[in-house]
């Protein structure tokens, strides 16, 4: 299954989305989590979900996919395209203690990706700083 | 503790000059043979030794034989050069040495001489009675110097504790050269490992120091002592103006010396040593799991957090309004290339533009992530 969001049906919305990695060390997760929540919170114009959700090493590692517009909107460079542009530029630059990183976005049949579906399936925030916390704990 | 096989057990109780108990240090026994027995075959002398390092890689052996004194080399682990000649001929070695370096165009640099140093000729002990004493030597040592092990690895970035015994084991070859056993005091003569425990004591310091710039390392212990001070008084880390008033600096030189610091940490310690998280709730965010690859967690994804931020800087330019930027597109088709791995041909093709409007927007970014010193 290709991992690139860009639907072919025709008269459907093509949007693209960019994988972006937070890496948290064990021990800040759990706080890296309620600064993306907070500034999620104040960026409602811009879809962004949590595409993955895993451990490894001395990082917890959160990935969103941040939607960068619909591919008409991107390549005009639109408002809602700029807009994507400039929250990214906003997330990277508050998470930057997180090491945040552009990266590939986990196949949707992935564990993290499994994982990080089941939690927002719920739509609570609690419920993923209960993971996350979870996944802290993972030593 | 056990104790090495190697080593006599005569560690019987003496006093020291501070009328303190202390076991006494034993003399290392190898294949049968005391260490004094051993080192009997390389008798220490007093020499002058002139010291220098090259431009490029040069073996000092090759002048040794052209020089008009007897003279003797050995290679420490520092890479630099070192050749010992008689006591009082130090300065004519030099000079020779400097012709012997013009004549061949080998590019000598800080040449010096230091005089009446101590000096065995090592290459008299046969066989690997040499090697396997300073084996011996560094078995015993390593696990009693557990403070030495502790602040090596603390102070230097690049150096792991797994990395510390054979760092050891160089430390001790390089000094086997300058032990004078002859030294008699209050408990008799200077056992070898008394000798290295001393050096060893300062090894530490004398490391950071040669790495980092004495400048640096004091401003390093200067700013854990005063961190640690405060921290012990209020119950939490110091700001920045109270870390500057009870260091007597500004905040602005509190930050640049930080910033030296960070700078030569963030190799290996991404997360600086000087610095807390910001949240209360998690100060001790330095603790990782024991089978944690610390290293490549650290610069890994810091380098490709710097990689993205480089690619951001070239998309955004916040200054800039309207269309004319062409971010988005940018973005989109940097994306698609390195983390999606298409062609251009393909990009162009997801993007419904010209190939070379794709290849354009690459290159642009590519030119600007270039620029800002990343590779």
């Amino acid at each position: 299954m290709s991992p690139i969001r860009l639907d072919e049906f025709a008269g459907m919305r093509r949007d693209l989305e960019v994988g972006l990695l937070l890496a948290p060390t064990h021990a800040s997760a759990v706080a890296a989590a309620k600064s993306l929540a907070a500034i999620l919170d104040a960026e409602p114009a811009v879809p962004v979900r949590l595409a993955g959700l895993a451990a490894d090493g001395s990082r917890v590692l959160m990935t969103l996919a941040v939607t960068l517009g619909e591919v008409s909107e991107i390549t005009t460079a639109a408002e809602p395209a700029r807009e994507a542009v400039r929250v990214l530029d906003h997330l990277i630059d508050s998470m930057s203690a997180y090491d945040p990183a552009f990266v590939r976005l986990p196949d949707p049949a992935s564990a993290e990706a499994q994982l990080a579906s089941d939690v927002t399936r719920h739509a609570d925030y609690a419920i993923v700083l209960r993971v996350v916390e979870r996944l802290a704990a993972l030593r | 503790m056990d104790l090495p096989v190697n080593v006599a057990t005569d560690d019987d109780l003496l006093s020291t000059s501070g009328a303190r108990g202390a076991r006494r240090v034993p003399s290392l026994i190898v294949d049968g043979l005391d260490e004094a027995e051993i080192l009997a075959h390389a008798p220490a002398m007093v020499c002058d030794r002139v010291h220098w390092d090259t431009v490029d890689d040069f073996d000092a052996a090759v002048l040794v034989p052209d020089l008009p004194m007897n003279a003797w080399t050995r290679q420490w682990s520092d890479g630099q050069h070192r050749v010992w000649v008689p006591e009082g001929e130090g300065f004519t070695a030099r000079e020779a040495i400097r012709e012997w370096c013009e004549a061949h165009a080998v590019e000598a640099v800080n040449m010096r001489v230091e005089s009446a140093v101590p000096f065995r000729d090592l290459d008299l002990i046969p066989g690997t009675l040499l090697a396997d004493l300073i084996a011996a030597a560094v078995d015993w040592l390593f696990p009693r110097m557990q403070a030495i092990r502790r602040q090596l690895v603390a102070d230097l970035d690049l150096v792991d504790d797994e990395d510390v015994r054979s760092m050891m084991f160089l430390f001790v070859s390089d000094h086997m050269d300058r032990f004078d056993s002859a030294r008699q005091g209050k408990n008799g003569t200077l056992p070898l490992l008394v000798f290295l425990i001393g050096k060893l004591r300062t090894w530490p310091q004398d490391i950071a120091r040669s790495m980092y710039g004495r400048t640096v390392v004091a401003d390093r212990v200067a700013l854990a002592k005063a961190t640690e001070v405060f921290a012990a008084q209020e119950q939490r880390p110091p700001s920045e103006a109270e870390l500057a008033e009870a260091l007597g600096i500004s905040v602005t030189d509190l930050r640049r010396r930080e910033q030296t610091i960070r700078t030569l940490s963030s190799m290996r310690h991404y997360q600086s040593l000087v610095d807390n998280p910001s949240d209360d709730d998690f100060q001790d965010s330095v603790q990782v799991a024991a089978d944690a690859d610390v290293e490549f967690d650290a610069t890994s994804h810091a380098r490709n957090a710097q990689l993205t931020r480089a690619i951001m800087a070239a998309v955004h330019d916040p200054e800039s309004s309207g269309r004319r930027a062409q971010g988005p597109l940018a973005l989109a088709a940097v994306y698609l290339s390195f983390w999606e791995d298409m062609t251009k041909a393909d990009i162009a093709r997801e993007l419904e533009v010209l190939p070379k409007t794709a290849a354009a927007a690459v290159n642009r970014v590519l030119d600007s992530v270039a620029e800002s010193g990343l590779e």
